[in-house]
C-alpha cells in the first residue's frame, strides 16, 4: 500500500503544474452554480472576475513549469522530457492569450464553467505530452475532447452552436474510438500499456506482427488525424468553425492541433517510426496525406465569404504543413523536421488566435458569424484593430517580418534537405500553397483597409480581447526579430527523434 | 478460424466495431448514432481484456477497459446533455436535420 | 612615431578600465545615434523642438569619443595581442569574426537553422577605425554647424533625427562583419539619403532628385547583390573572416575560374559605382544639392559616397586576384575624374561646382584603387592612397560645402555665382576657410590635397610600371595629371568669382549680409585647420596612417615608399598653373569674363550642360523603357489578363469537387473518414508487403 501511495505522490509531483490548473477547474466548477439565481441571471462583471481567476490559474502554473529544473524523468504513468518542457511553454503562453480571448465572449452565468472547461483543455494537452502510457495518453485526450465540446456551446447558445457541437461531439467520439481500437492493437503486441515498454518490445523486431502494427497505426493517425484535421478527417472543421463562437473556434483552430501532433509523435517514438522500416513505409502515406490536406485546405479557402470558415480551411491547409513536416523527420538532421514542426506550431498558433482574437473584438453579439464584407473599411473605424489583424494575417501567409516567414522558412529547410526526393518536392509544394494561401489573407487584407467602411465601426471593441490579439502580433513580430530562443528549445526536443 | 480463444475475441472484436460503424451511420437520430461509437468503443475493450491475457502483469487490459468504461460514462452523459439541447432547440433529434451549416 | 597614439591613449586609459570594455567601445558607436534618433523621434515634435541638435550632438560627441578610442586603445592592444591574419579552420557555425587583428563585440544571433546561420555582429579592424574617426568627426563638426543653419527651420527635429539615423547606418555599415550586414546598412544609407536630400519634400524639385539619387542607387545595388550572390554560390558564407580572411580558398578560386572572380569584382564595384556616383551613374550627386548644406556636407562629400571606395577597398583580397577588374576601375575612375571636372569648369552654383568636385575626386580615388592592379606587392600602397585621399577629401570637401552653406545663408539662399562676389570683407571667416580649403582641392604644396594627389599620382606610375596594362595606366596617369590641373582652374574660379571683385549682393541677402554665427564658424575653423594640416601630420610627417592601415587584415605585406620628390614637384607646378590661370582669367580679366562663353561657344555649351547625360539618359534609357512599358501594359491586358484568370479559375474549379462532399451530413462525414482510413491502412499494407 505503501509503495503504492509512493508511487502516485511521486507522480503527482510530475505534473504540478496541470494539478494546478485542475485546483482551478474543480474550484470553478464547484462554485459557479452558486453564483447564478434561479432564473439563470448572474452578477454583471462577474465574467470579469472569472476571467482574472482563470488567468491567475494559468499564470502561477507556467510559474512552477518555469521554475522546475529541465530534467528528464519518467515515472510509472507520466514522463517529462524536453517535449513535455516544450508543450507547456506553448499550452500556457496560448492559453493566456486564450482566456482573454474568451472572457469577453461569454456570458456572464456561465462565465465560470467556460473559463474551466478551457483551462482543463490547457491541462489536458499538457498531459498528453507528458504521458507515458497508452491509458493516461487517452485520457489525456479525452480531457481536452469532452471540454471542448461543453465549450463549442456555452459561450454562444444559440441554434448553430448546437447543430456544431452535435457534429464536432459525434464525429469526435467516432474518431476517439477508432483510436482506441488501434491502441489496444498496439496494447496486444506490446504486452504492456506502458510507451516505454512497448517501445522496448518493438524495439526487437516486429516480424509478424508488423500488419498488425500498421493497422493500429493506421487507426490511430485516423483518431488523431481528426484532430489535427488532416484530410479525409476534416469535414467537421468548416462547419463547427462556423457555427460556434468565434472565441471556441480559436481554441479550436490550436490547441487540439498541439494535442494531435504531440499524441502522434509520441506514438511514432513508441514504434521507433523514425529509425525503423516502418517509419520508412509509412512516410510516403504521410507525405501524401499531407499534400492534400495541404491542397483541400487552400483551394476551398478560396471560395469561402465567412471568415470563421475560411479560417478553418486555412486552419486545414496549415494541418497539412505540419504533417509534410512530419513527414520529413530525419534523426540526427542539421535541420530537425520536428523542430521546425514544433516552431511552426508556435508561430501558427499566436498567429491564428489572433485572428480570431480580433474576430471576438469587433463581433456584435446579435450577428452569428461575419463575412468579410463586414470588415470593410475597418482599418477607419478601428484602426488598431486593423493593424493587429493586418500583423496577424501577414504571419499566417509567411511574410517577413512576421515569424510566420521563419516557420515557413524552417518547414522549407527541413524538408529541402531532407535527403531523398520526396523532401524537395514537398518544399516546392509547399512554397506553392504558401503562395495560393496569400491570396485569400490578402484579400481580407485588402478589404479591411482598401474599401469604404462598413457598419461595423459602430460596435464597441471588446479590451480582454484585443489585448489578447496585441499579445498575439506582438510574438509574431518579436519572434521574426529574435527566433533563436525558441528556435532552440524546438530543436533541443527535435534531439529527442533520436 | 482456428478455435485459439485469442484470434475467436479479436475477430468478434472486429464484427462488434463493423456493427457500431455501421448503425453509426445508418442511425438518423442521435442517440442511435452514439449507440454506434459506444459499440465501437466497447469492440476496443474486448480487445484490451483479451489482449490482456498474453502481457506479462495480466491486468494491464483490464485496467485499460475499466478506465475506458468511465471515460465512456462521462462522454455519454455530456452526449446527452447536448441531445437534451438539441431538442430543445430542433424539436427533434433527427442529426440531418442539422445541415444549416455546410460548404 | 608613435606620438598622437599615445597621446590619446594616456588620456583615454583611466576610464578604459571597468566599463568601457572593447565590446562596450565599440557598441556603443551606432548605438548612440541610434538611441538619439528614436528619443527624437518620439520626443522631437512635442518636446524637443529647436533643442533637438542637443540630442544629436551629444550622441555624435559619445560615437566620436569611442571611435578615438578604439582607435588609439583598443585596437593597438588587439594587435599586440592576435596574430595578423587569423584565418578560420573551416566554415562551421561558430563563425570567428576575428580575421587579423580586430576588434569584435558579439551581439545576437538571428536565425541559425540547418545551413543558414545569420548573426547581428561589429567588427573593427584598421580600415574601419580610420573610417569611424572620419565619419563621427566630421559628422560632430557637421551637425554642430546645422544646429545653426537649420536654425528656424519648422522640419528641424525631423532634420536632426534623419542625420542621427544616418550615421547611425553609416556607422553599422563600417562594422558590419559580413557582406550581407553590409548590404543591409548600405541599403539604409540609401534610404536615409533619401529623406535628407528629399528634406524639403514640398519643393518638387527636391523631390524629384531624393527619387533620382534612389532610383540611380537601385541599379548600382542590382550588381551589388549579384555579386553577393555570387560570393555566396561559389564560397558558401558571407561573412568577411570566410570570404576575404582566406587567401588560399581565393586564390584556388581564381586560378579555377579567373572570369568569376573578375565578374564577382565587376558587379561589386557595380554597386560602389552607384554608391560613389561614378560615371555613368553619377548623375544623382549634383542633383543632390537640392538638399540642405549640411546635408552635403556630409552625406555627399564625406560619409556615404565614401561608402563604395570603403567596400572596394575592404574587398582587396578579391580584388588582387582580377587585374582585369582593376583596369576597368582604374579607367571609370580616370574618366569620371575627367569628365566631372570638364563640367565643373563652367557652373555657376557654387555648390553644383562642388558637387562636380566630389564626384571627380571620387574618380580619384577608385583610380588609385585600380592602381593595385600592379600586382600583390603594390596592391598595399595603392589601397593607402586611396584611402589617404578619402580621409583627407572629407575634411576639406565638407569644409567647403559648409562654407558654401555659409555664402548661401549670407546672402539669402541664393548660391548662384553670377548674383554675388567680393565677399571676401563681408564674410571674413567664410572666406579664409574657403581659401583654405579651397587649396587643400586644388593641392597647393604641403596643404592636405597635395599629399594625398600626390601619393595617387605614385601609385598610378607603379602601376604603369608593373602592371599587365601598362598603356592604360600610362594613359590614366595623364589624365590624373591633366584632371589635377582643371581641378585647381575650376576650384578657384569658384573662389575668385565669389570672394573677390567688387561687392555684390542680392536682394535676398538684405541689408547687411552677416556672417557665421560662432555655433556655426567654429566647424568651419576646426575643418580649415584640417584642410591645411591634417594631410602633412598623419602623412610624411608621421607616418602614421599608412603605418595604421597597413594593419588592416587582407591587405598584403609592403615596403614603405619614400617621398616622390620628382611627382611632388609635377604636382606643385601643376596646382600653381590652374591657380594662376584662374586668377589671370578671373581677377584681371574679370570685366570680360562675360565674353567667355562666346569664346569657347559649344565646348562650353557642352560643359555647361554637363556634357547632357541627363538628356541621353532620358533618351537612350527613360523614353525606351517609357515606350516598352507601355507595350508591356497593352501585352499584359490583352494577353496576360486572360491567362492569369484562367489560372486563378482553376483552383476555384478544382475547390468545387471537395465541395461536394462537405454536405453537412454527420452521417456522411463518417463515412467518408473510415474509406479515407481503410484507403491508408491497406496502402501502408500493400507498401509494407512489397
Amino acid at each position: 500500500m505503501d509503495a503504492a501511495l509512493q508511487a502516485i505522490n511521486g507522480a503527482i509531483q510530475l505534473i504540478v503544474p496541470e494539478v494546478i490548473l485542475i485546483a482551478t477547474v474543480c474550484v470553478a466548477f464547484a462554485i459557479s452554480p452558486f453564483l447564478v439565481n434561479d432564473r439563470g441571471q448572474s452578477n454583471p462583471g462577474l465574467r470579469n472576475r472569472w476571467g482574472v481567476i482563470a488567468l491567475f490559474g494559468v499564470l502561477s502554473a507556467a510559474l512552477v513549469w518555469w521554475n522546475t529544473p529541465h530534467t528528464t524523468v519518467t515515472n510509472g504513468p507520466f514522463r517529462i522530457d524536453e517535449l513535455v518542457w516544450y508543450t507547456r511553454l506553448l499550452t500556457f503562453g496560448i492559453g493566456t492569450v486564450l482566456v482573454l480571448v474568451l472572457w469577453g465572449q461569454v456570458e456572464d452565468s456561465v462565465s465560470g464553467e467556460c473559463m474551466a472547461c478551457l483551462l482543463s483543455i490547457l491541462a489536458g494537452a499538457n498531459l498528453v505530452a507528458a504521458a507515458n502510457d497508452l491509458i493516461s495518453l487517452f485520457l489525456a485526450l479525452e480531457l481536452v475532447s469532452i471540454p471542448t465540446y461543453v465549450l463549442l456551446y456555452l459561450p454562444r447558445r444559440d441554434n448553430a452552436s448546437r447543430e456544431a457541437t452535435i457534429k464536432y461531439f459525434l464525429l469526435s467520439i467516432f474518431s476517439s474510438g477508432l483510436m482506441l481500437f488501434g491502441m489496444a492493437y498496439l496494447f496486444g503486441v506490446g504486452g504492456t500499456t506502458n510507451l516505454v515498454g512497448i517501445q522496448a518490445k518493438l524495439a526487437s523486431g516486429l516480424g509478424d506482427a508488423a500488419p498488425l502494427v500498421i493497422v493500429a497505426l493506421g487507426m490511430i493517425i485516423a483518431g488523431l488525424g481528426f484532430r489535427i484535421t488532416a484530410v479525409p478527417f476534416h469535414f467537421y472543421a468548416p462547419d463547427v468553425f462556423q457555427g460556434t463562437a468565434p472565441a471556441a473556434a480559436g481554441m479550436l483552430s490550436i490547441m487540439p492541433k498541439i494535442v494531435g501532433l504531440v499524441a502522434l509523435f509520441r506514438i511514432a517514438q513508441t514504434v521507433s517510426w523514425f529509425t525503423s522500416s516502418i517509419g520508412s513505409t509509412s512516410i510516403a502515406t504521410v507525405a501524401g496525406l499531407a499534400v492534400i490536406t495541404m491542397f483541400v485546405g487552400n483551394l476551398l479557402a478560396l471560395r469561402q465569404r465567412n471568415i470563421a470558415r475560411m479560417m478553418a480551411y486555412s486552419s486545414i491547409a496549415h494541418a497539412g504543413y505540419m504533417l509534410a513536416g512530419f513527414a520529413v523527420i530525419v534523426p540526427g538532421a542539421l535541420a530537425n523536421g520536428w523542430g521546425a514542426v514544433l516552431f511552426y506550431l508556435t508561430t501558427y498558433g499566436f498567429a491564428t488566435v489572433g485572428v480570431f482574437g480580433i474576430l471576438v473584438a469587433v463581433s456584435d453579439s446579435r450577428k452569428p458569424s461575419m463575412t468579410i464584407d463586414d470588415f470593410a473599411g475597418l482599418s477607419k473605424s478601428h484602426p488598431v484593430a486593423a493593424l493587429l489583424m493586418a500583423i496577424v494575417l501577414f504571419g499566417l501567409t509567411g511574410l517577413p517580418p512576421t515569424a510566420g516567414f521563419l516557420g515557413k522558412l524552417s518547414l522549407f529547410i527541413a524538408a529541402w534537405s531532407q535527403g531523398t526526393e520526396l523532401g524537395p518536392w514537398l518544399a516546392i509544394l509547399m512554397a506553392l500553397n504558401a503562395a495560393i494561401s496569400a491570396w485569400y489573407y490578402l484579400r481580407l487584407i485588402a478589404t479591411m483597409y482598401l474599401q469604404p467602411n462598413s457598419q461595423l465601426g459602430s460596435s464597441q471593441l471588446q479590451v480582454p480581447a484585443l489585448v489578447g490579439s496585441a499579445l498575439c502580433a506582438v510574438v509574431t513580430l518579436a519572434t521574426f526579430v529574435a527566433p533563436q530562443w525558441i528556435w532552440r528549445m524546438a530543436e533541443s526536443v527535435g534531439k529527442l527523434v533520436g | 478460424m482456428t478455435g485459439d480463444p485469442l484470434s475467436i475475441l479479436v475477430w468478434l472484436s472486429a464484427i462488434f466495431f463493423l456493427c457500431g460503424f455501421l448503425c453509426m451511420i445508418v442511425k438518423r437520430n442521435v442517440i442511435g448514432m452514439l449507440i454506434g461509437v459506444e459499440l465501437i468503443l466497447n469492440a476496443a475493450n474486448i480487445n484490451f481484456v483479451a489482449f490482456g491475457q498474453l502481457s506479462r502483469l495480466g491486468i494491464d487490459g483490464q485496467i485499460a477497459t475499466l478506465f475506458v468504461i468511465v471515460l465512456a460514462a462521462a462522454e455519454a452523459a455530456v452526449a446527452l446533455a447536448i441531445t437534451l439541447v438539441f431538442y430543445n432547440s430542433h424539436s427533434t433529434i433527427d442529426a440531418d436535420r442539422g445541415e444549416s451549416l455546410r460548404g | 612615431m608613435n606620438l598622437i597614439p599615445n597621446l590619446v591613449a594616456n588620456a583615454a586609459t583611466p576610464a578604459a578600465e571597468g566599463f568601457l570594455t572593447p565590446e562596450v567601445v565599440l557598441t556603443l558607436i551606432p548605438a548612440a545615434p541610434l538611441l538619439a534618433a528614436a528619443v527624437i523621434a518620439v520626443l522631437g515634435k512635442p518636446l524637443l523642438k529647436e533643442r533637438s541638435h542637443l540630442v544629436t550632438v551629444a550622441a555624435f560627441l559619445v560615437s566620436f569619443a569611442m571611435s578615438l578610442v578604439l582607435m588609439f586603445q583598443d585596437l593597438p592592444a588587439v594587435a599586440t595581442q592576435t596574430a595578423p591574419d587569423v584565418v578560420t579552420s573551416a566554415i562551421d557555425h561558430d563563425h570567428q569574426l576575428t580575421y587579423g587583428p580586430a576588434v569584435v563585440a558579439p551581439i545576437f544571433q538571428w536565425v541559425d537553422i540547418g545551413n543558414v546561420n545569420v548573426r547581428v555582429d561589429l567588427r573593427a579592424d584598421a580600415i574601419s577605425a580610420m573610417m569611424l574617426v572620419m565619419v563621427t568627426g566630421v559628422s560632430l563638426l557637421v551637425a554642430l554647424f546645422a544646429s545653426g543653419y537649420m536654425h528656424g527651420d519648422p522640419g528641424y527635429p525631423r532634420f536632426f533625427g534623419a542625420v542621427s539615423l544616418f550615421v547611425f547606418s553609416m556607422t553599422m555599415l563600417v562594422l558590419a562583419p559580413s557582406f550581407l550586414m553590409l548590404f543591409v546598412f548600405w541599403e539604409a544609407v540609401g534610404l536615409c539619403s533619401y529623406l535628407l536630400i528629399g528634406f524639403w519634400f514640398k519643393k518638387p524639385s527636391a523631390a524629384a532628385a531624393a527619387k533620382k539619387a534612389f532610383v540611380v542607387n537601385r541599379i548600382g545595388d542590382f550588381g551589388f547583390i549579384l555579386g553577393i550572390f555570387l560570393i555566396w554560390k561559389n564560397i558558401g558564407s558571407l561573412t568577411f573572416a570566410d570570404v576575404l580572411g582566406r587567401p588560399d580558398k581565393l586564390e584556388a578560386l581564381a586560378t579555377q575560374s579567373p572570369e568569376l572572380v573578375t565578374a564577382i569584382c565587376l558587379l561589386l564595384f557595380l554597386g560602389a559605382m552607384g554608391k560613389s556616383a561614378q560615371f555613368p551613374l553619377h548623375v544623382w550627386l549634383p542633383d543632390a544639392m537640392e538638399g540642405p548644406t549640411p546635408v552635403s556636407a556630409l552625406i555627399h562629400a564625406a560619409t556615404m559616397v565614401t561608402a563604395g571606395v570603403y567596400m572596394v577597398a575592404r574587398c582587396t583580397p578579391l580584388f588582387v586576384l582580377a587585374p582585369q577588374a582593376q583596369v576597368v576601375v582604374s579607367s571609370i575612375g580616370a574618366i569620371t575624374a575627367l569628365v566631372a571636372a570638364l563640367t565643373a569648369l563652367t557652373q555657376y552654383d557654387l555648390k553644383r561646382v562642388m558637387a562636380y568636385s566630389t564626384v571627380s575626386q571620387l574618380g580619384y580615388m577608385f583610380m588609385a584603387l585600380g592602381a593595385a592592379g600592379a600586382g600583390k606587392d603594390h596592391a598595399t600602397f595603392a589601397v593607402t592612397a586611396a584611402m589617404f585621399h578619402l580621409f583627407t577629401h572629407a575634411y576639406f570637401k565638407a569644409l567647403l560645402f559648409l562654407a558654401s552653406g555659409s555664402v548661401m545663408h549670407a546672402m539669402g539662399d541664393v548660391i548662384d555665382m553670377r548674383r554675388f562676389s567680393g565677399l571676401k570683407h563681408a564674410l571674413p571667416i567664410t572666406h579664409w576657410t574657403f581659401l583654405c580649403g579651397a587649396g587643400a582641392l586644388a593641392g597647393l604644396p604641403l596643404l592636405a590635397g597635395f599629399w594625398s594627389k600626390d601619393d595617387i599620382l605614385a601609385a598610378l606610375q607603379t602601376a604603369a610600371e608593373h602592371s599587365p596594362y601598362p598603356q592604360v595606366y600610362k594613359l590614366i596617369f595623364v589624365v590624373a595629371a591633366v584632371t589635377a590641373l582643371l581641378t585647381a582652374f575650376y576650384t578657384f574660379r569658384a573662389y575668385f568669382l565669389t570672394f573677390h571683385g567688387p561687392e555684390k549682393f542680392p536682394e535676398e541677402a538684405g541689408h547687411h549680409p552677416h556672417e557665421a554665427t560662432p555655433v556655426m564658424a567654429w566647424p568651419l575653423r576646426i575643418l580649415a585647420v584640417c584642410a591645411l594640416g591634417i594631410g602633412l601630420l598623419v602623412g610624411p610627417l608621421t607616418h602614421w596612417f599608412p603605418d595604421n592601415l597597413a594593419q588592416t587584415p587582407g591587405l598584403p605585406h609592403h615596403e614603405a615608399h619614400g617621398m616622390h620628390f620628382g611627382l611632388m614637384a609635377i604636382s606643385a607646378i601643376i596646382a600653381l598653373v590652374g591657380v594662376g590661370v584662374a586668377f589671370a582669367v578671373y581677377v584681371k580679366g574679370r570685366s570680360s569674363i562675360d565674353g567667355l562663353p562666346g569664346k569657347f561657344g559649344p565646348l562650353h555649351k557642352l560643359s555647361l550642360n554637363k556634357f547632357y547625360f541627363d538628356e541621353i539618359f532620358t533618351g537612350a534609357i527613360v523614353l525606351p523603357l517609357r515606350g516598352l512599358a507601355k507595350l508591356s501594359f497593352a501585352f499584359d491586358q490583352l494577353l496576360i489578363d486572360p491567362i492569369v484568370d484562367l489560372f486563378g479559375a482553376i483552383p476555384r474549379w478544382f475547390s468545387s469537387i471537395p465541395r461536394v462532399l462537405h454536405n453537412g451530413l454527420v452521417s456522411s462525414y463518417a463515412i467518408v473518414m473510415f474509406t479515407g482510413l481503410l484507403v491508408i491502412v491497406l496502402f501502408a499494407l500493400q507498401v509494407l508487403a512489397g
